[in-house]
Order: C-alpha cells, then sequence, then structure tokens
C-alpha cells in the first residue's frame, strides 16, 4: 500500500498527470457551475475521448471532474441562489443572502476552503480505511441503512422549525413523488397514470433545477435590479475573499462535524451530496447558540454545508473502491470507465492495480486544490456577476439549466417536467413552503421503502431485526435523542440556548 | 379536329414525362430498391445510459459498421423503462433501415409480457446477435450448499438476493426452484456488486447472474463459488461449474436463460436492406478490434444470422409465455 502510494505521488511529476489534473479540474469547475450539468454528465462526456490513454492518466482526469463539480457548483448557489448541484442546495441558504448584501466574495472565500478542506479530510479518511473497507462495508447492514435514512429523514424537521407543518407537508409530498413509477420492490407500476416517461419515476435533476433554479429565475425576475439589492455595494475584491477564506476556521467544530458527516454519509449507496449537504446543515443549525441566524446570511451555514458536500467524494469512493458498489450516478461512470480502460472494479481493485487507486485518490485531492485556488482568485471577479441586472443573467442561466436538463436523458418530457417544477416551486416559495424539504423526502423517500423491504425480506418476516444490531440500536438511540432534543428547545427555548452556553 | 388531336398528343407527353422523371428520381433515392442504401446516417438505439456493456459493445460495432457502409452509424441512448423506450421507438420507426437497435433479452420480452406495451418483438426485422452471457447461480464459499440436493433437502426457505420481482433473474430464480423443488424467498433490492455484499453479509444464500464482467471476476475469486451454469456444455472460464444437463435438469439447459443482446430493425424493413445491415454487423463482429473490445467489457461475441436470431426469439417468447404465469403467481405470493 506504502509502496503504490509513493509511486504514484512520483507520477504525479509526469507532465500527461498534470495536464489530465488541470482538463479534470477544468470540466468539473465548469460543468459544476452551470446548473444542471454536474459531475455525471462531465463524466459520460469525456469518457470516450479517453479510449486508448494510459489508464492512470484517464483516472486523474476522472478523479478530477469527481473532486471538483460540487465545489465549482457553490458559485452559482452563492451568486445566484441557484445551486450548480444539487450537493449545494444548501449552501444557497446562507450564501445568497450574503451576495445580497454584498459579501458575495466572502461567501466565495468562505466555500472554496471549506470544501476543500471536507475534501481533504475525506480522502485522508478513505486512504486510512482502506485496508479495512471491505470489513465496514459488510458490518452495515439494510436495517442499518435503514435507520440512516429515517434519521436523514427526522432532519428534515429542523429545517423546517420556522413552520413545521408546512415543512412536513412538503416533505411528505417529496416522499410521495418518489413512489412514483414501477417498483422492482413489489413489480408493480405506481401512479404512473399510463405514462411510459414516469416508468423509471420521477428523475430527480428536471426537479431541483426546477425547484430552485428556475423558480429563483422567476422570483429575481418578478423583483429586477440586481441579485445584489445594493448595487453601489462595495463588494471588497480580493480582500473580501481572503477573509472569507481565513474565517473558516472560526467554525472548526462545524467544519469538522460537516467532514464527518460528508464522510460517513457519502459512504453510504444511495444517500448522497444531497442527504450529506442537508445533515451537518441540519445539524449545525441545531447546535449552534444562535440558530435564528442560519438562513440569514451566516458563515456558518456555508461552511457546515460545502464541508459535507465535499467530504462525501472520499466517503463515496470507499464502497466503490473496495467492493464496486456504485454510491451514485458519478460511480456509476467511473466503473464504466474502468471497465473501458481494462481494470474489474471491485476486489481486484485492491489486490493488484493499487496504481488505479492511487491515481484516483491523489487526483481528487490535487484537483480540490487547484479548484480552490482557483475559484479563491477568481471570487472577485465572480462575485460582481452579482451586480449585472438580472434581465440579463435570467435567459442565459435558464437556457443553460434546461440544456443540462435534457442532457441527462436526451427526453424532452424533463425538460416540461422541470419548467413545471418551476411554476410550482415559484407557488411554494410565495406559500413559504421549504423546498429542501421536499427534495430530501423525495431522495430519502424511495430508499427508506427499499432497505425497510429488504429488511424483512431477510429476516423472512421478522420486524425485530430492526433493533438487533448494535449499529441499528446506536442510530435509534440518535434519532430518539434528536427528536428529544429539537421537542426540548421548542418547548423552552431560554433554557436550552442557556444550556448550549 | 386537328387542334384536338395536338392537345391529346400533347397531354400524352406530358404524362409519359412525368412518370420517366419519377421513376429516375425514384431510383435515385433508392424508393424502389436498396441499391442506393444507405445513402444518409443510420441511428442505432440503445436502450440504457452511456457506459454499459451494451452501449459500448454497440459503439464498438457501430464505428465499424460506419467504416463498412460509408455511412456514420450513430449511436443514440434512449434510456427509460429498462430498454423500452427504445424498443417503443424501433417498433414504430419507418421501416427504411435508418434505424436499428439493441435489445437486452429475455429481458424485455418478459418486461412486456409483464407490463405490455404494444410492442412486438417478433414483428420486428432481425438483424443479428451481438454478445451474449452465459447464466449462472453461485453463493458464498463457504456456503454448506453445494448441489440441487442439498438445496431442496434445506427445510426453511432459501433466500435468494435478485434485484426486484419482475427481472431476469426473478424469472430464472421461479423456474429454477419450481423444477428443482426448492423453497425459497426473494431478497430484492440488490444489483451488482451489492449482490455479493450481500451474500457475504448472510443476507440471501444464493444469487443468479450472467457470469461476465465483475459477477465471473467475484465467482472466480476464493470468496465465492459457482453451483451451476444454465447450459449443456461446460463453460470456459469456470470449467469445473457443473452444468444444469449434468446434474440431470436438462429442461434449464440449452442457454435458454442466457442473456443476449439482439439487434433489430424495426417491422416491416425490406429483405434487401435487412441483407446489406445483417451482413455489415456480421462482418464487424469478425473484426480482432472489434472482439477484443467487447471480451474487454465482461461479454462474448456470438454471431447468429437473421433467421437464427428471428428463432431465438421466438423461443425466448415461448419460454417466458410457458412461465410467465409461474412468475406472476410467485411475485404476487410475497
Amino acid at each position: 500500500m506504502i509502496e503504490a502510494m509513493i509511486a504514484a505521488l512520483a507520477n504525479m511529476s509526469d507532465p500527461a498527470v498534470i495536464a489530465a489534473i488541470c482538463l479534470g479540474t477544468l470540466l468539473g469547475v465548469i460543468f459544476g457551475v452551470i446548473p444542471g450539468l454536474g459531475s455525471v454528465i462531465a463524466m459520460t462526456l469525456i469518457m470516450p475521448f479517453t479510449f486508448g490513454w494510459d489508464p492512470i492518466v484517464a483516472m486523474y482526469v476522472f478523479a478530477g471532474i469527481i473532486g471538483t463539480a460540487s465545489t465549482g457548483g457553490a458559485v452559482p448557489a452563492i451568486l445566484l441562489n441557484t445551486p450548480g448541484t444539487i450537493a449545494n442546495v444548501c449552501t444557497t441558504f446562507d450564501g445568497f443572502p450574503m451576495t445580497r448584501r454584498g459579501e458575495g466574495g466572502r461567501a466565495i472565500g468562505l466555500a472554496a476552503t471549506a470544501s476543500g478542506l471536507g475534501t481533504l479530510f475525506s480522502i485522508v479518511v478513505l486512504a486510512a480505511l482502506l485496508p479495512v473497507a471491505k470489513l465496514l462495508i459488510l458490518w452495515f447492514t439494510p436495517p442499518d441503512f435503514f435507520w440512516m435514512v429515517i434519521l436523514g429523514l427526522i432532519a428534515v424537521t429542523f429545517a423546517s422549525r420556522q413552520n413545521m407543518v408546512k415543512g412536513l407537508a412538503a416533505g411528505g409530498v417529496g416522499i410521495l413523488l418518489s413512489l412514483i413509477g414501477f417498483s422492482s420492490v413489489f413489480g408493480v407500476r405506481r401512479y404512473t397514470l399510463g405514462s411510459e416517461y414516469l416508468w423509471d419515476g420521477i428523475e430527480i435533476v428536471p426537479l431541483v433545477i426546477g425547484f430552485f433554479a428556475l423558480s429563483e429565475l422567476m422570483v429575481y425576475t418578478s423583483r429586477g435590479g440586481t441579485i445584489a439589492q445594493d448595487a453601489k455595494v462595495n463588494l471588497g475584491g480580493m480582500k473580501q475573499i481572503l477573509r472569507g477564506a481565513l474565517e473558516v476556521f472560526q467554525h472548526k467544530a462545524i467544519l469538522f462535524r460537516g467532514s464527518i458527516i460528508g464522510t460517513v454519509i457519502g459512504a453510504i449507496p444511495g444517500a448522497g451530496g444531497a442527504v450529506a449537504n442537508f445533515l451537518s446543515y441540519s445539524t449545525a443549525k441545531q447546535a449552534s447558540k444562535n440558530p435564528e441566524l442560519f438562513g440569514t446570511g451566516h458563515p456558518a451555514g456555508v461552511v457546515a454545508s460545502e464541508s459535507a458536500n465535499d467530504a462525501k467524494d472520499g466517503g463515496i469512493l470507499l464502497p466503490t473502491l473496495t467492493f464496486g458498489i456504485p454510491g451514485n450516478g458519478e460511480m456509476v461512470i467511473l466503473m464504466a470507465a474502468f471497465i473501458l480502460h481494462g481494470i474489474q472494479p471491485g476486489r481486484d481493485l485492491l489486490v493488484n492495480r493499487l496504481d488505479i487507486v492511487w491515481a484516483i485518490i491523489l487526483g481528487v485531492i490535487g484537483a480540490q486544490i487547484l479548484t480552490t485556488i482557483v475559484i479563491l482568485a477568481g471570487g472577485a471577479w465572480l462575485a460582481k456577476i452579482s451586480l449585472v441586472p438580472v434581465k440579463y443573467i435570467a435567459p442565459f442561466v435558464a437556457i443553460l439549466s434546461l440544456i443540462g436538463v435534457y442532457a441527462v436523458r436526451s427526453n424532452i418530457w424533463d425538460v416540461l417536467l422541470a419548467i413545471f417544477a418551476a411554476l410550482v416551486g415559484f407557488f411554494m416559495r410565495k406559500a413559504g413552503f421549504p423546498l429542501i424539504t421536499l427534495i430530501i423526502g423525495f431522495v430519502l423517500g424511495h430508499l427508506a421503502e427499499e432497505k425497510f423491504t429488504q429488511s424483512l425480506q431477510i429476516s423472512q418476516g421478522d420486524y425485530s431485526i430492526f433493533f438487533t444490531r448494535p449499529v441499528s440500536i446506536i442510530l435509534l438511540i440518535a434519532i430518539v435523542s434528536m427528536l428529544g432534543w429539537s421537542l426540548y428547545r421548542s418547548a423552552n427555548p431560554a433554557r436550552a440556548n442557556s444550556e448550549s452556553n | 379536329m386537328l387542334l384536338v388531336k395536338a392537345k391529346n398528343f400533347v397531354r400524352l407527353a406530358a404524362v409519359v414525362v412525368l412518370i420517366t422523371s419519377i421513376s429516375v428520381f425514384s431510383a435515385g433515392c433508392g424508393i424502389f430498391g436498396g441499391d442506393d442504401y444507405p445513402s444518409s446516417d443510420i441511428e442505432w438505439y440503445v436502450g440504457f445510459s452511456a457506459g454499459g456493456g451494451f452501449d459500448t459493445a454497440s459503439r464498438i460495432i457501430a464505428e465499424e459498421m460506419s467504416t463498412d457502409l460509408g455511412t456514420n452509424v450513430v449511436v443514440r441512448n434512449l434510456a427509460g423503462g429498462g430498454g423500452r423506450r427504445a424498443a417503443q421507438e424501433i417498433h414504430k420507426a419507418p421501416a427504411d433501415g435508418y434505424a436499428i437497435s439493441i435489445m437486452n433479452m429475455p429481458n424485455q420480452i418478459l418486461a412486456e409480457k409483464i407490463d405490455p406495451q404494444g410492442v412486438n418483438f417478433n414483428n420486428l426485422s432481425w438483424i443479428g446477435r451481438a454478445v451474449i452471457q452465459t447464466y449462472g447461480l453461485y453463493t458464498a464459499a463457504d456456503s454448506k450448499f453445494n448441489t440441487p440436493a442439498e438445496l431442496a433437502a434445506a427445510g426453511d426457505d432459501i433466500r435468494f438476493c435478485l434485484s426486484g420481482l419482475s427481472g431476469h433473474s426473478f424469472l430464472v430464480a421461479s423456474v429454477t426452484t419450481e423444477v428443482m423443488k426448492i423453497a425459497w424467498n426473494p431478497v430484492t433490492g440488490y444489483k451488482g456488486a451489492e449482490t455479493q455484499a450481500g451474500l457475504l453479509r448472510g443476507d440471501c444464500e444464493l444469487a443468479l447472474g450472467p457470469m461476465a464482467g465483475s459477477t465471473l471476476s467475484a465467482v472466480q475469486s476464493p470468496d465465492f463459488k459457482a453451483l451451476w451454469i444454465y447450459e449443456d456444455d461446460r463453460f470456459a472460464p469456470l470449467p469445473d461449474v457443473p452444468t444444469v444437463k449434468e446434474l440431470g435438469f436438462p429442461q434449464l439447459g440449452g442457454g435458454k436463460f442466457a442473456n443476449n443482446g439482439l439487434v433489430a430493425a424495426s417491422p416491416g424493413t425490406p429483405d434487401d436492406i435487412v441483407k446489406k445491415l445483417s451482413e455489415s454487423f456480421d462482418r464487424a463482429l469478425q473484426d480482432p478490434d472489434v472482439i477484443a473490445g467487447i471480451n474487454k467489457k465482461g461479454m462474448a461475441v456470438s454471431r447468429l444470422s437473421p433467421a437464427e436470431t428471428s428463432s431465438v426469439v421466438d423461443g425466448m417468447s415461448g419460454i417466458v409465455s410457458e412461465y410467465l404465469e409461474l412468475v406472476r403467481a410467485k411475485s404476487q405470493s410475497r
């Protein structure tokens, strides 16, 4: 293992490897910045071109894309209230309010640095756990997974504390939407209305783009003006960027907790960056002495969100590299790339191809460092976007977003779904319904059903399977504690805050 | 009178010129034959996302056919419905040979039988078979089960890790357990390497799948063992694994449960166009680079003529119809 790492480090001085990392970084940032595109499309597009390349060099390109797309996605999340990827949704909650008061550069500095540190943390954890990863993957069973998903759904209640009824209602709608489609568990169609389009269920990218990107465009188009409320505000240039970058270290606990959450959630196949992002934000808000500041442009909110969504990169590589189990769309494409280059994913990778494993690990690190530097250096210039009148930005972002939606499956109905979601999202915003709880319900709903059913099939109908494993018990205690603390806090807010202090 | 005759002559001449022009123009467009086919790009529909096995095999073959036919054969991913979207597109495409599609059989036949959408696979103009993947049953290396008799005598229900209650593996599991008299339960939601993790964790006792790619690698490793192959002859990569025929169950053999990548044009495509396509397709499948590229994806090239392919489809339709009620009964009893 160590020898392979040293050999890979030495390899990084090869001009071809440096060029590959730069290419991966460039693609990751561009596809991350443009809403709806993301790393999956970037990897899919570049894959055929890598046919015939040295497999190691090709892996550096893919690692670069994986490591940087969600960092790039923070930029539109902060400046335009439009998450570049689904993993950047919570960054909009505090990043955009900071832009509105002329602190977009500071938010970008916070995001870029938190992302970089989150990724580095998770990659170090990945490298340390590789020798025992197989045992960890096997240790986590479907009932444990079920409770982890329930934990994520419980966190919906914290995100909707301002209006719990509306938040839970939106979460419930999200869960119902997740059930649409052909159920391989039960072998029947559900709520497809006879439509072949809905046979696969609702695709998440059109939903997220519609709810978050397009509906937001409608909101500020109807308002007019510029994104930064005061067009004469001094954005502060590089000084503000660096202020944000250094400010991350004032939130060390949040940074550390977000990195752990991102790494752990990332390692759970299917959970993904959105859940990591959301859980980290929710727990940071719950644990804060001033939870009411979250959502108003609080730097801690940006740190919590961005550290987690990039820390998932290391976590998600764990089941993929050790077992060949892809945790999300990126990993599915990565595994396809392995096979294209004659590399067998799974057990064979860790036994015979450690050079590939280290290429990916070092590629993610290298690309993330490069991205952080590039975004910090360009942040002052990027922040000026907030001074451009929305009538110029809106059509441009709308077209790019819809192109991104179409690119997923080449299906025009996805575009129509995105537009419909935009209309619904616009009215939901006006009525005060939080969209994030709907998305979390959507992401986790079908996972909860799948793992619940799987667990009962394993136990052949015996419900005690949910209460007998140590991991399940720990998660159950965590869920009960979270609910208990939340109820206590609601009943005794002043006392709860003084106890926190 | 002379004027009337002149007018009639002019009318007659105009009609002759018109018919001649249409004939010449049509011949140039190839309407009356495939002499100029193909005169534009051919679209190759793949009903799965880019990067998968059938997608990559299609791209490799399409590139070779482009050179052979002198026109672009462009792969277009129409992912959705487990391949049904592409199947529906090819089913209603014009019968002019400018659209072909690869299909995963018998998976798609089973899906159509369970949830009919009007696609009749027997009506498609079959071009040939690109790839085949042998099906096998495997378990964890430390499993106490080694033979069908031991499984039948188990007493408790044997759990199978499967993707769902309507796919190819569920069909094979239903038929296998019926024929071998094995009491069983499905555990669903397992795909690819998750199946192997499930076996090692003890979520289930058995799994089914194509013996290719990462599954073949896993079965060849010390962690797993294959119990049998659904063929009549031994499988070269797993020479020590018995066939169902050797175990006394020939009705499960003959490759009838293998995964096939079959290529077709839309119903009613003229025979001469199908012939051109199938000859080009067959030449592509004999190219060493194409074979190597497909093998790299963990699949084996296995050529069939259009008539043989059509016969295979008929056979698969028959098998699926034969066991459809069994599959439905098993899925509803869960």
